[in-house]
């Protein structure tokens, strides 16, 4: 029978969990040495990224994160059988066991910034429209060009004063700028648990500090976005049976 | 207010009133992002047309970003950037055509789908 991962934990003891797993089967742990899978048992393979799916995933992850330290596998992964499962701890086991150790004793925070009325010029429908002269076109495209130059390096200059003060209280931190036009910061810090509550008020501070963004911070999360190995069994070349830890739920 | 009792209100850290603004803004960016095939017949050749546009629509920019820095280095005669930036405008118009035709069709079959 198919199983469903959840996570991969150092503690293999289950916690008490209210509810069942995803498709109402119980949790099960595969262990190997120290190690274990949470999986439940899984009729098919499809599994509907619903809000309700996908939060029952986070809560047994969350469940495990409590006493222990988990290492989050992707949504909707899942392996052929239980010996699929087995052999895939079995051969990754010390892979799970250097990032365990990199993310003991810390969670993740995610933050979210929205950057409006920043004048962006690749947001606007008015692109150019030179009727005639070639040289009209290519200079007025001269001229948008410089101006998104110039808005990107300000968005640029101004994630990074947000990022810095955040990263300094993180173990690692990830971040990309400017995905849209209006979402100036995407970031992902890894906190020592004890850290949150600082962060928490330093976010509070820059949001203060800067009344033209809007800040959404949230956390703490198991670390999705940094895990983000991909782990593959034998079949891999049949393009199934393949674990990838993370995906940036956060 | 956030609601506390669903997971999702208990993981906001900070004061943020306005989510709605926060998730259109994610979606935007999750649509940046690859996209799964989908294995609907309509989907996959409304898929496949905006890929072939995203296809032809990419090197055109890289030229004519190109051209302009040309342009700044003063490389190009002005005949030769009166004849480039002819074919930019042209190439622009026709994608621009193609887009507000592949928006109509995609209109009208989803009225006929209603």
């Amino acid at each position: 029978m198919m199983m469903y991962l959840y996570a991969i934990t150092d503690r293999p003891e289950m916690p008490a969990l209210p509810g069942s797993g995803i498709g109402g089967a119980s949790l099960l742990a595969c262990v190997y040495r120290d190690v274990a899978v949470i999986i439940s048992p899984l009729a098919s393979v499809e599994i509907e990224p619903t809000a309700d799916n996908v939060w029952r995933h986070e809560e047994i992850v969350e469940a495990f994160m409590a006493d222990s330290t988990v290492l989050p596998v992707r949504f909707g992964t899942v392996l052929a059988d239980k010996a699929a499962v087995q052999a895939t701890l079995a051969a990754h086991y010390s892979h799970f066991v250097t990032n365990l150790d990199r993310v003991r004793g810390r969670v993740e925070l995610g933050l979210r910034v929205l950057w409006d009325n920043n004048d962006c010029p690749i947001d606007k429908d008015d692109r150019t429209r030179v009727a005639g002269s070639g040289r009209a076109y290519l200079l007025a495209r001269m001229q948008e060009e410089r101006r998104a130059h110039a808005w990107r390096q300000r968005g640029e200059a101004l994630a990074a004063e947000l990022d810095g003060p955040l990263a300094d209280l993180a173990v690692e931190s990830t971040h990309q700028v400017l995905v849209t036009p209006r979402l100036l910061l995407t970031a992902a810090y890894l906190v020592e648990r004890r850290v949150v509550v600082p962060f928490q008020r330093r976010v509070e501070t820059l949001n203060g500090a800067y009344p033209g963004l809007r800040f959404l911070c949230t956390g703490p999360w198991p670390p999705y976005s940094f895990v983000g190995a991909v782990v593959s069994t034998a079949n891999e070349r049949e393009g199934k049976d393949k674990v990838q830890l993370g995906h940036g739920c956060a | 207010m956030p609601d506390v009792k669903h997971p999702a209100g208990r993981k906001l850290l900070c004061d943020a009133d306005d989510l709605q603004d926060f998730a259109t803004e994610l979606e935007r960016a999750s649509k940046t992002l690859p996209q799964r095939i989908n294995a609907d017949p309509e989907k996959v050749e409304r898929g496949l047309a905006q890929l072939v546009l995203t296809l032809i629509e990419l090197p055109r920019q890289l030229m004519e970003r190109q051209a302009i820095r040309r342009i700044e280095a003063g490389s190009l005669t002005d005949e030769e950037i009166e004849r480039l930036g002819q074919t930019f405008m042209k190439l622009q118009e026709r994608m621009d055509d193609s887009t507000e035709k592949r928006m109509e069709t995609q209109n009208s079959q989803r009225i006929k789908a209603d």
